[in-house]
């Protein structure tokens, strides 16, 4: 255990047997019992489910009674013409959402935390939040009215610069138009975790490096910056986990007939197999296959920043 | 601004604050523009709308959009059973999460790890549509308001910001000159932590009451038939 945890414990004592510890700290596993009586419940209750994957599904004998066919599904997604234009696709909304996506909100958060008037912060901040409660459905209809072309102003304005391009119809323009829209909806939402974590920040570094001579930029640099990084690790790793998973709502809302070789994405692609045209098997397959995946991304990043930085989950 | 004077400040300091404001001033525009045009598209005559016409102020003023809201009752009852699930919803978000949160950032509660594995291995890994239907109404849940409020009252990823800001920010000496005075471990999380943590409870908070408020997918899983998922019309 100790070797595997790899976080520097101040205090080295030597470790009390585990029974006689839970009964002194009897306490916090009551504190922990309800979380994890909701977990055991309705996270791995039905996980029992997965079988499916590895199994025909038949109506009549349930989850756990059809007959085993073992890897027949996921054979059957690996060899399908959609496989690599699928797996290429979620990579690259999902990269460019991270790569893109992830600086924002540290960058918004550090800026706001610049403001020392409370009311002109507190104003910014409602600003910024306010696109992440716009439901993804309007939030598509507003994307279909301002990019249109000749009519959207995003159009209009491009065009001025001499780039004339259909931002909805084009298949160049899917994943641009996806990753900054959704910059755009999310980036003020997800500073907040940034401004909380900068609020706690203790003065008296700022005041040392004032005596010190630091400007605001130093400041930042050398003071903001280096105390948000552990939860910036935190967030990056949590994002790893999911590089796979890439928003479902809003990329089906966005498909059409002219981006879909750009567009269709793993979660969309099990939605219209498995939900639509009812192949449970199949689509438990892809969802398993999914998981897998991310779950050795997040394994993988997480033995990256335990080596690199001493931060990580677990 | 602070004590110091406009003059007093050195020219790096001065340029920050200049490039400050440029910058925050263009991020609120981008901002601000397409949710104001919301408005302005929602008063306007529809028409000049879908022909962009429509830019800076509103042109044909015209309530249609309004009316039909206000003359639907299916909205208003929508409303109502939204707000009370957001607000027992979050109840018992809150009471699950927090003091697990807690007991995870105890570095001297043995077993932590392994228990924090259980909670992030599902994060990764579920069971899917089908199962977590046949599930539900296997516990009588299905068709009931219990079925917003009492499954996944543990959203693991708030959990870990949770406990990270614990670990960070709730000193192991605070508690240990509290135990000396005799302070049970509920205790000093009722009266010692919870008002340290006053940043992070906000937080966590608005997180749970957000996902529950714009739940679409909860509500279509749980009251039709199991091959509904979010966005599929033919199952309304």
């Amino acid at each position: 255990m100790k070797t595997f945890s790899g976080q520097k414990q101040i205090s080295v004592r030597k470790q009390e047997p585990l029974f006689r510890n839970i009964r002194k700290r009897y306490q916090l596993w009551l504190m922990l019992l309800p979380a994890i009586l909701s977990i055991a419940v309705f996270n791995y209750g039905p996980m029992y489910g997965i079988q499916l994957a590895f199994r025909e599904f038949d109506f009549t004998k349930g989850l756990t009674g059809g007959e085993f066919v073992g890897l027949k599904y996921f054979l059957k997604f690996f060899r399908s013409f959609q496989f690599t234009d699928m797996i290429r696709n979620t990579f690259t909304i999902s990269f460019a959402t991270l790569i893109l996506g992830f600086p924002v909100p540290v960058i918004l958060a550090l800026m706001m935390n610049q403001i020392r008037r409370t009311k002109v912060k507190k104003t910014l901040q409602t600003v910024f939040y306010a696109p992440h409660f716009i439901s993804m459905v309007v939030m598509v209809g507003l994307l279909n009215v301002l990019l249109a072309p000749n009519t959207g102003i995003v159009s209009s304005m491009l065009g001025l610069f001499g780039i004339n391009i259909n931002l909805l119809g084009d298949r160049n323009a899917f994943v641009p138009v996806y990753v900054l829209s959704d910059i755009w909806q999310h980036a003020g939402w997800n500073s907040i975790i940034y401004l909380a974590a900068l609020s706690s920040v203790d003065t008296q570094l700022y005041d040392a490096a004032r005596v010190d001579g630091a400007g605001r930029w130093q400041t930042i640099c050398h003071v903001d910056i280096p105390c948000l990084t552990p939860t910036m690790i935190i967030m990056l790793i949590l994002s790893m986990g999911n590089i796979l998973s890439v928003g479902f709502e809003k990329i089906f809302l966005m498909q059409n007939s002219t981006n879909l070789t750009v567009a269709e994405v793993i979660s969309t692609y099990v939605y219209k197999i498995g939900i639509r045209s009812n192949q449970y098997s199949y689509s438990a397959a892809i969802g398993l296959f999914n998981t897998v995946v991310n779950f050795v991304m997040l394994i993988t990043v997480n033995r990256i920043s335990k080596k690199v930085s001493d931060t990580g989950l677990f | 601004m602070n004590e110091k004077g406009w003059r007093q400040k050195s020219v790096g300091d001065r340029t920050f604050d200049i490039a400050l404001r440029i910058l925050l001033a263009i991020f609120v525009i981008i901002v601000v523009y397409p949710l104001y045009f919301v408005v302005l598209a929602s008063v306007s005559d529809p028409l000049l709308v879908s022909k962009g016409q429509v830019l800076l102020w509103p042109k044909e003023m015209s309530l249609f959009g309004f009316q039909k809201v206000f003359e639907d009752t299916r909205i208003w009852i929508g409303l109502r059973n939204t707000v009370i699930y957001t607000v027992l919803g979050t109840i018992i978000n809150m009471a699950a999460t927090l003091p697990a949160a807690y007991a995870l950032s105890r570095k001297d509660m043995r077993g932590r790890k392994t228990v924090m594995m259980f909670f992030v291995f599902t994060m990764f890994f579920n069971g899917g549509l089908v199962p977590t239907y046949l599930l539900m109404q296997k516990l009588h849940l299905v068709n009931t308001i219990w079925v917003f409020i009492l499954p996944f009252a543990v959203n693991v990823y708030n959990l870990i910001i949770a406990r990270t800001f614990f670990e960070n920010s709730i000193p192991t000496e605070l508690y240990e000159s509290a135990a000396l005075d005799g302070c049970s471990d509920f205790k000093f999380f009722v009266s010692m932590v919870m008002p340290l943590s006053k940043a992070v409870v906000s937080v966590i908070m608005l997180y749970y009451m957000v996902a529950h408020w714009t739940d679409l997918y909860q509500g279509s899983e749980t009251k039709s038939a199991p091959t509904c998922a979010a966005g599929d019309s033919d199952c309304e």
